[in-house]
């Protein structure tokens, strides 16, 4: 039992390295290749972990070799389209113009009520208003509304609109982040700003401030 | 170009990690082997004494290098092995002829078994 808790633990912090190395992707965005790897790593893991009898470099070895290979073909096919190609595939087109490409769908073996399905949950329920969908080669659809069927634009409008501003986080948890702290929004602003909101830091969940000096404050439950 | 040189520097050091232990391994199994080949010679003339003397050796060998088998080899083949030292050991002393012959052919075929399990033949790979 002792052998599987300390080799669950090793395992467990080699299997985040290894994950954290092959870099960030949602689950659901993983291509092929990466899709078999991570079904592969977590298979190789759990023989050692469970089995006391086998040696821990059973698991290690295999684990690691998957991972150079993933890294080494994932830069192969940065670098080279046909390597990509026989890897990922190519995007399909599966609707242009409201009209379903049958030949395509059969090809990859979507059904039409999945189509719909799909459409349906991107709230699309008029397939005529549909310019474009496309099967991306990590299985996800995407689909391209004609845009006479989209809500107007600001531009559209010809309202004048600020940029957005990306709002960088300032306190997470009571804890300042010394090193997001830059000019304008220093530490002193910060103090000034926290006396005119009437807490201080430790009474924060999470304060987050734009470029322009606009805030945003969640405090903790139960701080006054 | 950082993560290629990544991919391909862990790919390297495993392999030559595979063909190190793989080295390793074999020396230290044919050592024993060699041992026990002695050992049931001797033991086929009637030299119990000097028999037990190269299985003594072989086993502490092998014990002493426990440490590097239980990383690379399944400890249920080295609980095997150990038994089998074990058992021919009490034959070499007690002068069993008819059991100490075939322990040490298991033990030698068992050793032999334990190196070519490791190298990249294509019957292994296969």
């Amino acid at each position: 039992m002792f052998i599987s808790f300390v080799r669950a633990v090793i395992l467990y912090l080699f299997l985040v390295a290894t994950i954290r190395l092959m870099g960030k992707r949602q689950l659901g965005e993983l291509e092929p290749s990466e899709f078999v790897v991570a079904i592969l790593i977590a298979d190789l893991a759990s023989v050692p972990m469970q089995d006391a009898g086998t040696p821990l470099l059973s698991g290690v070895i295999p684990i690691l070799t998957v991972l150079a290979l993933e890294l080494i073909l994932s830069v192969l096919a940065m670098r080279f389209r046909l390597v990509r190609q026989v890897l990922s595939g190519n995007p399909i087109l599966l609707m242009r113009n409201g009209q379903i490409l049958a030949k395509n769908l059969a090809r990859t073996r979507i059904t039409v009520d999945e189509l719909v399905q799909h459409l349906r949950e991107k709230q699309i329920v008029d397939l005529s208003s549909v310019q474009y969908v496309i099967l991306e080669v990590d299985g996800q659809i995407s689909a391209i509304v004609h845009p006479k069927y989209q809500p107007p634009t600001a531009m559209d409008a010809h309202i004048e609109v600020d940029a957005a501003e990306l709002p960088v986080t300032l306190i997470s948890d009571g804890k300042i982040m010394e090193d997001r702290l830059k000019p304008p929004q220093d530490r002193a602003w910060l103090e000034r700003e926290l006396k005119r909101l009437g807490c201080g830091p430790d009474e924060v969940f999470l304060l987050t401030a734009t470029q322009s000096g606009k805030i945003y404050l969640s405090k903790k439950e139960g701080a006054r | 170009m950082k993560f290629l040189y990544t991919g391909l520097g862990i790919l390297a050091v495993c392999l030559l990690l595979c063909i190190v232990m793989t080295t390793v391994l074999d020396r230290f199994t044919s050592e024993a082997v060699s041992h026990m080949e002695q050992a049931r010679s001797l033991g086929e003339a009637g030299a119990y004494e000097q028999a037990a003397r190269y299985v003594e050796k072989a086993s502490v060998n092998w014990e002493n290098r426990m440490g590097f088998f239980g990383i690379i080899l399944p400890h249920d083949h080295l609980d095997e092995v150990g038994s089998a030292f074990r058992r021919a050991q009490v034959y070499a002393k007690n002068a069993n002829g008819d059991e100490f012959g075939p322990i040490c052919v298991e033990l030698i075929d068992t050793l032999r078994n334990l190196s070519e399990m490791e190298t990249p033949h294509y019957y292994n790979v296969f």
